[in-house]
């Protein structure tokens, strides 16, 4: 059940864009697709909504093969673009009709996402009033080419919302958004995740991915060279970061454990350390000789240096 | 399953009347658009008063001769006919002419005219006889030393008296009909075989109808056309470079997608088409009530594209059937050629190759029936592209058999499925591919590619 990926591989010529890629999403929640600029996901994606040929490979819904027709589907394409020509309204319901949303829900719906996306002051403008409340100019609906770009985006958010869909696809959706936006989409994503949906997220942006996501691929050259539940690769990694703040210079206890200073800023020590064991020998070693610790906290790595550690090592062999 | 499926799911229609009903709407309510659209009515429905009061003026310069000279007008003609023929004043028929209000005087002898004003003409008929030849008879304007009437002016004042007395002159021998059979002429016949001159002789549309036939119908197809193709392309480009296809394609087929946005195009021309024909009909009908000169009434017999309409209804709607199909056939094929654009300074040379084959049906159209030959005509009737422009006429004008027809149109509507489902196979590839300009071969290479 739940979206299933299947061995998924694409070929431009001789060059191999896709490279047998699988997954699965068997419960609700956020599935991360990473990976450098051209390691495929953005074909991979479009593969899976069905709009590129696949030289191989299944993609599933419910165990049926995945398309419009027998799931709700939400996508934010990674090119954002609106018909320059037309009104902005007129291109939402068009949206909104094509998803099969009935026109007295799709009123409604647009009314709901453009308050929640702050967007009403381009698509429910309010006329010019004097002091009296007199309308002294009346509102004119913005054209897409007034908009910003970031705007436009959530312009094209909101149309992927529209149908409420069970399966949303977020291809890089925060990218080109202020801090103020960006929050606002984070706090619709949630709203999702709670709401029991399947999304797809392919970002750059790992930290906001982190927050998110449960599940990753990481991809390289067009390969995975990471896959599973975050937590799980987490764990696999060991917790190897050690942040250690003492009241004075620790550098020889330190070396003494061939330990990795990674940065130090008066007394204050990032750390790479082998795992819990050289950690708590540290500890032990720091406490014995009675100086005083403000600081030692022992964590896993994020996701930001996984995704550079692997990506690298990948570079590396190539 | 996976090719079972692709295939069922890419020839999918669902939602092409939304795209349909979308493009056309937009497209109305866009400002340009709507102008082109308003625009054009404007000038098809002027065309036809244009042209005919255009033609009256020339006719009216014509008659009134020389506008160089400081003082044209005659005040009186002195008319002397001294031949056995008689041309009364009702004959000289000068009533709607720029002559109407000069007056007449007529005259026995030349020793009736007196000494010419400057604004009067001596018009002499005379039989007269030398040597060595037959008598003939003379048309003779005279005017005075300082006369202020141009010569033009004479020219054309001998010229009409020419040819009223020319037909006075024969009606004097041969009764109406016997004139009209004599002013038909003669025409030539080149040699046939036996079999040709059977079949000419049971021709049911002789070869100067076919030519006009042939002519209006490939026009109409032209137009249709010519004017369609940009506003396809550029209708199927706006997904590309408004950059938002892929919001599109998770709702809507790539298929219905494209014939919906061709077919508001095609609707958009042809509703422009329709009312701009209305409009020029009935402001040429209300000029043509009001003008009744041979040459204005001849300028709407010019722009009569009604004769197709003169076949028997069974012709009419096989006609009115291959211009349905040619259109869509180039429409399809300008939004096939339209998807494979990357940028939109590719539109230019990808309108003139889809107008160099319609140019090439329509000169097939043109030349196929001047030679009016019925291999030549069974050939090129069953030819791609030509085929479109020729068939359907020299089936219609009874050229071709109605089984080689049948094969036309058959093969016509092949072609049409063949061209839909080429369509159907690059579409999604050509559409998603926002940075190159494919090549008809190239298109053709893509359609082979596995699903």
């Amino acid at each position: 059940m739940g979206l299933v990926v299947t061995d998924l591989s694409k070929k431009y010529g001789n060059k191999t864009v896709v490279d047998h890629i699988s997954f699965e999403m068997n419960k609700p929640g956020v599935y991360a697709l990473l990976g450098t600029n051209g390691a495929g996901k953005t074909t991979s994606i479009r593969m899976i909504l069905d709009m590129l040929d696949k030289d191989s490979g299944t993609v599933t819904w419910n165990d049926k093969p995945l398309s419009f027709e027998n799931c709700n589907i939400g996508y934010l394409a990674e090119e954002r673009g609106l018909y320059q020509k037309y009104p902005l309204m007129d291109q939402i319901m068009y949206f909104g009709e094509l998803r099969g949303v009935p026109k007295a829900e799709l009123e409604k719906k647009i009314k709901y996402w453009s308050n929640r996306l702050k967007l009403d002051e381009y698509l429910y403008p309010q006329p010019t009033t004097d002091s009296k409340g007199r309308i002294i100019k009346n509102a004119k609906p913005k054209s897409p080419d007034q908009l910003s770009k970031g705007n436009q985006q959530k312009i094209q958010f909101l149309i992927a919302m529209l149908s409420d869909p069970e399966l949303l696809v977020l291809d890089e959706p925060f990218s080109g958004l202020d801090p103020v936006n960006t929050d606002i989409l984070k706090d619709v994503v949630r709203e999702q995740i709670e709401a029991g949906k399947y999304i797809i997220m392919s970002s750059h942006q790992m930290a906001v991915v982190e927050e998110f996501c449960t599940d990753i691929t990481i991809l390289s050259r067009s390969k995975a060279i990471v896959k599973g539940n975050l937590n799980e690769i987490k764990k696999s990694y060991g917790r190897v970061k050690l942040a250690l703040k003492c009241e004075r210079d620790v550098s020889s206890y330190i070396n003494d454990l061939g330990i990795e200073i990674l940065s130090e800023k008066e007394y204050e020590y990032s750390l790479k350390v082998t795992g819990d064991a050289q950690a708590n020998e540290l500890l032990k070693n720091l406490i014995n000789a009675g100086i005083g610790i403000i600081k030692f906290e022992l964590a896993e790595l994020s996701l930001h240096e996984i995704f550079v550690k692997e990506v690298g090592a990948d570079e590396e062999q190539k | 399953m996976k090719n079972k499926n692709n295939a069922n799911n890419i020839y999918r229609m669902d939602g092409i009347g939304k795209v349909f009903r979308f493009t056309l709407k937009e497209t109305f309510k866009n400002k340009g658009y709507l102008f082109s659209f308003i625009l054009m009515v404007a000038m098809m429905t002027l065309m036809g008063p244009i042209s005919m009061l255009s033609a009256r003026a020339s006719e009216k310069a014509i008659e009134s001769g020389d506008s160089m000279k400081e003082d044209t007008s005659a005040t009186c003609i002195y008319f002397c006919n001294e031949t056995e023929i008689t041309l009364s004043e009702e004959d000289l028929a000068f009533k709607g002419t720029s002559f109407e209000n000069i007056k007449v005087q007529f005259c026995d002898s030349k020793s009736e005219v007196p000494s010419l004003g400057d604004t009067e003409i001596a018009v002499y008929i005379t039989l007269e006889k030398d040597d060595k030849s037959a008598p003939v008879y003379y048309v003779k304007g005279v005017i005075s030393d300082e006369s202020k009437i141009s010569s033009f002016n004479i020219d054309a004042l001998c010229e009409h008296i020419y040819g009223k007395f020319e037909k006075a002159r024969i009606h004097t021998y041969l009764s109406d009909e016997s004139y009209s059979l004599y002013a038909q002429g003669i025409r030539t016949g080149k040699a046939y075989s036996e079999t040709d001159y059977n079949d000419k002789q049971n021709e049911k549309v002789p070869s100067s109808e076919l030519i006009t036939y042939s002519t209006v119908y490939s026009i109409i197809i032209m137009i249709l056309v010519s004017l369609t193709v940009s506003y396809v392309i550029s209708s199927v480009m706006e997904e590309k470079t408004s950059k938002l296809v892929e919001n599109l394609l998770v709702s809507v087929r790539p298929l219905a997608l494209i014939m919906g946005k061709v077919l508001a195009m095609m609707v958009y021309v042809l509703s422009m088409l329709i009312l701009g024909g209305i409009g020029a009909s009935i402001s040429t009908s209300v000029i043509a009530m009001f003008n009744t000169s041979a040459v204005v009434e001849e300028v709407g017999q010019n722009m009569d594209f009604s004769v197709l309409f003169g076949f028997e209804l069974w012709n009419i709607l096989i006609l009115l059937l291959s211009i349905a199909l040619t259109y869509l056939m180039f429409s399809i094929l300008s939004g096939l050629l339209g998807s494979a654009c990357a940028k939109a300074e590719e539109i230019g040379p990808t309108v003139a190759i889809i107008n160099l084959l319609s140019m090439a049906g329509y000169m097939s159209a043109i030349f196929i029936p001047m030679i009016d030959n019925k291999v030549i005509t069974i050939v090129f009737s069953l030819l791609p592209v030509t085929a479109q422009y020729v068939g359907p006429i020299a089936f219609v004008c009874d050229r071709i058999p109605g089984y080689i027809y049948l094969i036309s149109l058959a093969g016509q509507i092949l072609f049409i499925i063949w061209l839909f489902r080429l369509t159907a196979k690059v579409y999604r590839k050509l559409i998603v591919n926002d940075s190159k300009k494919y090549k008809l071969s190239e298109i053709l290479k893509l359609s082979r590619e596995g699903e």
